[in-house]
């Protein structure tokens, strides 16, 4: 680290230094540099050091929020490889980003060779951390902070795909990936009377392979593709400590605990899917797209618990000391989908575009439940043995025709209409005592308008308007009757600077007695970018955006059967901006300073501050190297939840590499 | 009286059937492009137009290399862009030493005049020609499968409005920091939902808008894409909610991750869509169950439970009903 703070010190000076010689240069005669054409090698490296000072605040609120860590760290790398003889491949592409530790680590290459295969290759690595005390704690009245339902995990993704003979009649293509997590987590162990958080490890993986043919002709494309998943699903507790759980009421002079648990769910499942998909062009006034999928994953799942302590059996009102259950469960799930559709020219300006959807979703399910109960004083125990089958069927189609009219070159209209329908079923709740299976209906229909103007190519603008009336839905909070409009305007003011406003407008009715669902989402945004002459002294990238939700509905209190009022509101204001300013020039590299950064503000039901002040600076000390460094500073904070807020500096300092 | 009545009228439906007639023409001129003139020239393909505006002398191919001499750096740019496949005559032996003029028709009197109206350029044309400039070749292709449903169709966003057809393709820009860059132009109100603090990771560089939406068009709305054949994208990373489950929470199913969680950003933790759980899980949990519920009311309904909202326990829904997007063993979704 003294290292990195002696040269971070002794660069500004050496680059200063490099800049007389190379402004000497330009007076005299530009060195020979080495043409695009034959730069095998292009990219850059860079390297850098975190410092991270906590100035106040929640760290765990911090990691779930920003996660960004100290040390040192390979912040990224691009690379393009050429190779002018073309012999393994003829262009290779390679990036990293953020790797050290870092949250976020990213990893990408690319490898072609054109008429034979391209290689894509891809891995990720993302922390999962996210403990906020106010969310899922029912401990929260008695100062504990600590979240019921919390994890620290990693995920991994990774996949490779190979492509043969790309831009051919036939490409023949194969992939597979991986997607795992490990990880920690606290999750409650529920018992009838009470909750106990326990610490448990989690794992899961899903492995996808799949392969297949794209066929490409003039008048037609046709891809068949056929995969296949394998997953695990695993969770396991190990825990021997007295747990009070979230009840600590007492009935009939006993309290509730959790004194040792053991719990392992695993879960293995498999699956096979398959796609069709095809485009045609059979005359010049006609295209016909269409596509069926299938997919078939099942589950099969053992899950084994057995704990002691003093849990209270509330159907007897008994105390008993142990408890041990089995479960034996599968699912399967066949999910058959499809759309298909054409666009149809029938007159030069006016085109129809018309396209029919449907997906179906089968899952039948069942579970074989064993439960022993063990009471004090009785060698015995009390034993349940329960099969409980389970079903969802589920079908939604939706149909859609537009039609496009060129008005003039620079006008066109739209209009059109969708109608949904579909139904599902599915097994009730096990305390409803009318009925054992719930079924809904959707049923809606969607007039649509648009409007396209493109006066010049300096200025446009496009708006989309849609209106829906619906009889039956799904749920409560579906969309019902709505208006949704949306509008878009750029407007190139002159060529360095480009100003853009957008709208966007969603209101949703339901009156219904028992429910008047009343939703209104607005945003509001403008932004600017600002480049005079092409950006070789500043350049300026802005937007500011202003949001507003209203969601206000009734529903009914559980235990007293009153209507109580669920009221949302969220008014915001967002804005992010980067202004970049080129100072001189090292050689052929611009020293840079650059400062901006986002802020989002928002008032009502959760009111939160955030805010993300940036400040760059990049110092080319030579042809190959920049020096550069970045200052950030987090600022997070809630007025309900005063505790969550936090305030931290980051500070980077590192080296890019240029090739 | 009633024959010259009848003449009159006669004579009158003549010219209304006349005036019909005409007017029926001249709706199916105008439709089929032949009225207005102006209006009808803009609606010609791309390169017909480039050759009816150099009617006097009809134009000519004269190839990439007269093109360079003017405009060296596109050219030089072009050289490491993967159109530079057509000049090579890898995809048509036609077009081979002809790249610039696949696309802008043919040059010979932009060349000698230098005028920029004497050549196409899609740049400047309107989305639909500029488009079927790119179709010519790219129309029959797998990402086109959903091109003509998207909401860029739709609203006519041009490929070249996201594809750069001359620029060099570089490594200097992150891949996924260049796309949302790209993306975030037109759609700043969506990059502003990802300045909340709780939200997927795309300022950071950790993510792309094209690995959760294929901007060509999808078979689900929002061109959100697919995976494993028909499941949502949102299942590639999170394949822990993939199921299928015992026990399902319907909505995830019915109405997607989006029914709950606000998937770009949120300043509600998990990014869900209310600030406190219980009034999301209450919003749909709370009509009666009754022999025939209101059609309007929809799925979901519990009868009246234990759960009393004074107990913080029964205000956080989610410290019981932990498996909330499924259970493999357990029909309240408990365990």
């Amino acid at each position: 680290m003294r290292l990195l703070v002696g040269l971070a010190l002794i660069l500004p000076l050496w680059s200063a230094e490099e800049a007389k010689p190379a402004a000497e240069a330009k007076e005299t005669a530009p060195a020979p540099a080495k043409s695009a054409a034959e730069q095998w090698l292009t990219g850059n490296f860079e390297l850098g050091y975190r410092w991270v000072q906590m100035s106040s605040g929640n760290f765990d609120v911090y990691r779930s929020v920003v996660n960004l860590g100290e040390g040192p760290k390979v912040l990224g790398a691009d690379f393009r490889i050429t190779d002018p003889e073309k012999r393994a491949f003829d262009r290779l592409t390679f990036s990293m980003h953020q790797w050290g530790g870092e949250p976020y680590s990213t990893l990408r290459g690319d490898a072609v060779k054109d008429g034979a295969y391209r290689v894509t290759g891809e891995y990720r690595s993302l922390a999962y951390f996210n403990n906020i005390p106010s969310f899922a704690n029912p401990l929260l009245p008695r100062g504990v902070t600590w979240s019921q339902n919390s994890y620290d995990s990693r995920r991994r993704y990774s996949n490779v795909e190979v492509e043969f003979f790309p831009g051919r009649r036939f490409v023949p293509f194969f992939a597979y990936s991986r997607d795992w997590a490990k990880g920690r987590g606290v999750l409650p162990y529920f018992t009838e009377g009470n909750e106990y958080p326990i610490p448990v490890a989690l794992k899961d993986r899903t492995d996808e392979y799949r392969g297949g043919v794209r066929i490409h002709f003039d008048k037609f494309h046709l891809t068949l593709e056929q995969g296949g998943i394998q997953f695990i699903d695993a969770q396991e507790a190990g825990y021997a400590e007295f747990n009070p759980g979230n009840n600590t009421a007492s009935l009939f002079g006993r309290t509730q605990s959790l004194t040792k648990l053991n719990q392992i769910y695993d879960v293995t499942g498999s699956g096979v899917f398959s796609r069709v998909a095809g485009t045609a062009s059979p005359f010049k006034w006609l295209n016909l797209f269409g596509q069926f999928l299938y997919s078939k994953p099942e589950t099969k799942t053992g899950y084994v618990v057995g704990a002691t302590g003093v849990f209270l059996q509330l159907n007897t009102l008994r105390y008993f000391t142990g408890q041990q259950d089995a479960v034996g469960a599968r699912a399967k799930q066949p999910h058959p989908s499809g759309n298909i559709g054409f666009e149809v020219r029938p007159f030069r300006r006016l085109r129809v575009v018309e396209s029919l959807m449907t997906d179906r979703l089968h899952n039948a399910s069942s579970a074989l439940i064993a439960e022993a109960v063990l009471f004090p004083g009785v060698t015995t125990a009390e034993q349940q043995v329960t099969f409980l089958p389970d079903r969802l069927i589920y079908n939604y189609n939706r149909q859609e025709v537009n039609a496009f009219f060129d008005v003039t070159s620079r006008v066109m209209l739209r209009g059109g209409f969708r109608y949904v329908w579909g139904d599902a079923q599915y097994s009730a709740s096990r305390l409803n005592p009318f009925r054992t299976v719930e079924m809904g209906e959707i049923n809606q229909k969607v007039g649509i308008a648009g409007l396209n103007v493109r006066w010049n190519p300096q200025i446009s603008f496009n708006g989309e308007f849609e209106a829906a009336s619906s009889d039956r839905m799904y749920f409560r909070t579906s969309l019902n009757d709505y208006k949704r409009m949306r509008a878009r305007a750029r407007y190139q003011v002159k060529p360095s600077i480009l100003v853009g406003a957008n709208f966007s407008l969603l209101d949703n009715q339901n009156p219904s007695p028992g429910l008047q669902f009343d939703l209104r989402q607005r945003s509001d945004s403008v932004s600017i970018q600002w480049a005079p002459k092409e950006g070789r002294r500043f350049s300026l990238l802005g937007d500011y955006t202003r949001s507003t939700l209203r969601s206000d509905l009734l529903y009914l209190n559980p235990a007293f059967l009153g209507p109580e009022r669920s009221f949302y509101r969220e008014n915001a204001h967002i804005a992010t901006a980067m202004l970049d300013v080129n100072l001189f020039k090292v050689g052929s590299r611009q020293a840079r300073v650059s400062g901006g950064g986002s802020l989002f503000v928002s008032s009502f039901s959760r009111a939160t501050e955030y805010y993300q002040p940036v400040g760059r600076f990049t110092m080319p000390v030579n042809r190959m190297l920049e020096w550069f460094g970045e200052w950030r500073w987090y600022c997070y904070g809630e007025s309900a939840y005063r505790y969550e807020a936090f305030r931290t500096n980051h500070i980077v300092l590192g080296f890019r590499f240029l090739m | 009286m009633r024959v010259a009545s009848g003449g009159g009228s006669c004579l009158t439906r003549v010219w209304e059937d006349r005036l019909r007639a005409v007017l029926l023409a001249a709706v199916i001129a105008a439709f089929a492009g032949g009225l207005p003139p102006g209006w009808a020239a803009e609606a010609q393909p791309p390169a017909q137009k480039a050759e009816a505006k150099a009617a006097p002398a009809k134009a000519e191919y004269v190839g990439s290399e007269t093109c360079q001499t003017c405009h060296e750096d596109i050219f030089n740019a072009f050289k490491k862009n993967a159109h530079a496949a057509v000049d090579a005559g890898k995809k048509k032996k036609a077009w081979e030493g002809k790249a610039c003029e696949a696309c802008h028709g043919p040059g010979s009197r932009h060349a000698e005049s230098t005028e920029k109206a004497d050549i196409l350029n899609p740049a400047k044309a309107n989305p639909a020609t500029a488009d079927k400039n790119c179709l010519t070749c790219h129309l029959n292709q797998p990402t086109h499968v959903g091109r003509i449903q998207s909401g860029h169709a739709h609203n006519q966003v041009a490929c070249a409005a996201c594809h750069p057809i001359h620029k060099e393709e570089t490594a200097k820009t992150p891949r996924t920091a260049s796309i949302n860059a790209q993306c975030s132009k037109c759609h700043p109100s969506t990059w502003a939902q990802f300045q909340r603090p709780y939200k997927h990771k795309l300022p950071e560089g950790a993510m792309s808008c094209v690995d959760c939406h294929n901007p060509h068009g999808s078979f689900l709305p929002r061109s959100v894409s697919l995976s494993s054949g028909n499941e949502p994208g949102c299942l590639k990373c999170h394949g822990n909610k993939r199921g299928p489950f015992t026990f399902d929470h319907v909505p995830v199913q019915m109405e997607g991750c989006t029914a709950c969680h606000q998937v770009h950003g949120s300043a509600n933790p998990k990014m869900l869509t209310r600030h406190e759980v219980r009034n999301l899980c209450l919003e749909c949990h709370s009509n009666l169950a009754r022999p025939a519920p209101a059609a309007s009311n929809g799925l979901g309904g519990i009868p009246p439970a234990i759960h009393d909202l004074r107990s913080p326990r029964y205000r956080n829904c989610t410290a019981c009903h932990q498996k909330i997007h499924g259970s493999y063993v357990n029909r309240g979704l408990l365990r």
